[in-house]
């Protein structure tokens, strides 16, 4: 399996604890990232077209606020298996690195 | 409306016009608050703004009900016609009226015909075309003696070159059309600006037309690319292993069987050409990965 990009991972990951609309999905990026990923809105969009075309992210509803309409974006199984996948992936990744003791080297 | 969300409604034109009118206003309010304090849009949403909308048009082409190899097929044969009327133009300079004008308005309609997706203009007119193209050649000096009045080039490698590309344009239109469904997409008239900023810019029939012409190819090429990389779909490689063999075969059939050398120029032409075909290819076979 090929890993997952940067910024998908974190929108995926921004959708666990519910339903976000799109400047929450920036925001909450942003902050999961430590600052690292921060979507334009052209982009954030791209990727939400595609994630739910894939079956990863759904609609939950859709408001209107100041006049404008608002979407809802919910994460559904499979989006929930493939950015757990990815986290476990990355850790066994990480776990190779910082298992290690500071200073030392395999010969 | 304040100066940025004129800005961004401007932006926002860069989505075909069915996305702007379901989801242009809640990007609009989306980007208006991720740019709370701003007077102008970042070069970043500038950017995202302008990679989001031509993502959204090819993904737009890729929800359209005809199948993707026919519609790769279709956009493959639109290229041939399209870089064909670039040089057809030439024709028609500073003389608009000549014995090539026939040809150049067969070429300009076939090619509008193909811009439209007029599948029973297309067709017979391609055939129409094809006869003294391929007829001259195969069939020997006779015929092509009652029809060169009407054809720009019937000599040398530059026969074989339009000998391929009407028999591959012919071959092709003929698939479509025997299909169940023959309905073609129709595209904008856009595309014509294409060989007429060719044309243009070169005015007459001179070695500048064969230097802008592989520049023309390696930009639709890339944008293929680019197409295939958001949309993860096959038709446009369908489209450049119409177009590219098409393009380059001929003159590599005239290198290898030694009655001609390739250029060092057009070697390198060749070698991006397939090149980008193959990276398409690669594109095209990443289908299953999610991305942002």
């Amino acid at each position: 399996m090929r890993a997952m990009s940067e910024p998908t991972y974190f929108i995926l990951a921004s959708l666990l604890d519910g339903p976000l609309h799109g400047y929450a999905i920036i925001k909450r990026a942003e902050e999961q990232s430590g600052g690292r990923v921060r979507l334009a809105v052209g982009t954030l969009y791209g990727a939400l077209d595609r994630l739910a075309d894939n079956g990863l992210i759904a609609v939950d509803r859709e408001e209107t606020v100041d006049g404008r309409p608002r979407r809802y974006f919910t994460i559904n199984d499979d989006g929930i298996d493939a950015v757990t996948q990815e986290a476990k992936r990355m850790e066994q990744a990480a776990r190779i690195v910082v298992r290690r003791r500071p200073g030392t080297v395999t010969p | 409306m304040s100066a940025l969300e004129s800005t961004y409604r401007r932006l926002l034109r860069t989505y075909p016009p069915t996305y702007r009118r379901e989801h242009g206003e809640e990007l609009l309010g989306t980007l208006l608050e991720a740019s709370a304090g701003r007077r102008s849009p970042s070069l970043r949403e500038t950017a995202g703004l302008i990679g989001g909308g031509f993502t959204a048009r090819v993904r737009a082409v890729t929800h359209h009900p005809m199948s993707w190899w026919a519609d790769g097929l279709h956009l493959g044969i639109l290229l041939i016609a399209l870089a064909n009327l670039a040089m057809d133009l030439a024709y028609a300079y500073p003389q608009p009226w000549n014995g090539y004008t026939p040809w150049v308005i067969g070429s300009l309609v076939l090619t509008v015909a193909l811009v439209r997706g007029w599948l029973w203009v297309a067709l017979p007119l391609a055939l129409a075309l094809a006869f003294p193209t391929v007829g001259g050649p195969l069939l020997g000096t006779g015929l092509r003696g009652v029809l060169a009045a009407h054809g720009p080039v019937y000599a040398g490698p530059q026969t074989w070159f339009l000998v391929v590309q009407y028999l591959t344009m012919t071959v092709g239109l003929i698939a479509l059309a025997l299909r169940p469904s023959r309905e073609l997409r129709r595209r904008s008239y856009g595309w014509l600006v294409i060989p007429l900023a060719v044309w243009a810019s070169t005015h007459t029939y001179t070695s500048m037309t064969w230097t802008v012409r592989p520049i023309l190819e390696i930009l639709m090429l890339a944008a293929g690319v680019w197409a295939t990389a958001a949309a993860r779909d096959l038709r446009w490689l369908m489209a450049a292993l119409i177009f590219v063999p098409a393009s380059i075969g001929p003159d590599t059939a005239v290198a290898l069987v030694g009655s001609g050398s390739p250029t060092p120029d057009a070697t390198v032409t060749w070698g991006i050409e397939v090149g980008l075909t193959m990276v398409i290819g690669l594109m095209a076979l990443r289908t299953r990965r999610p991305q942002a």
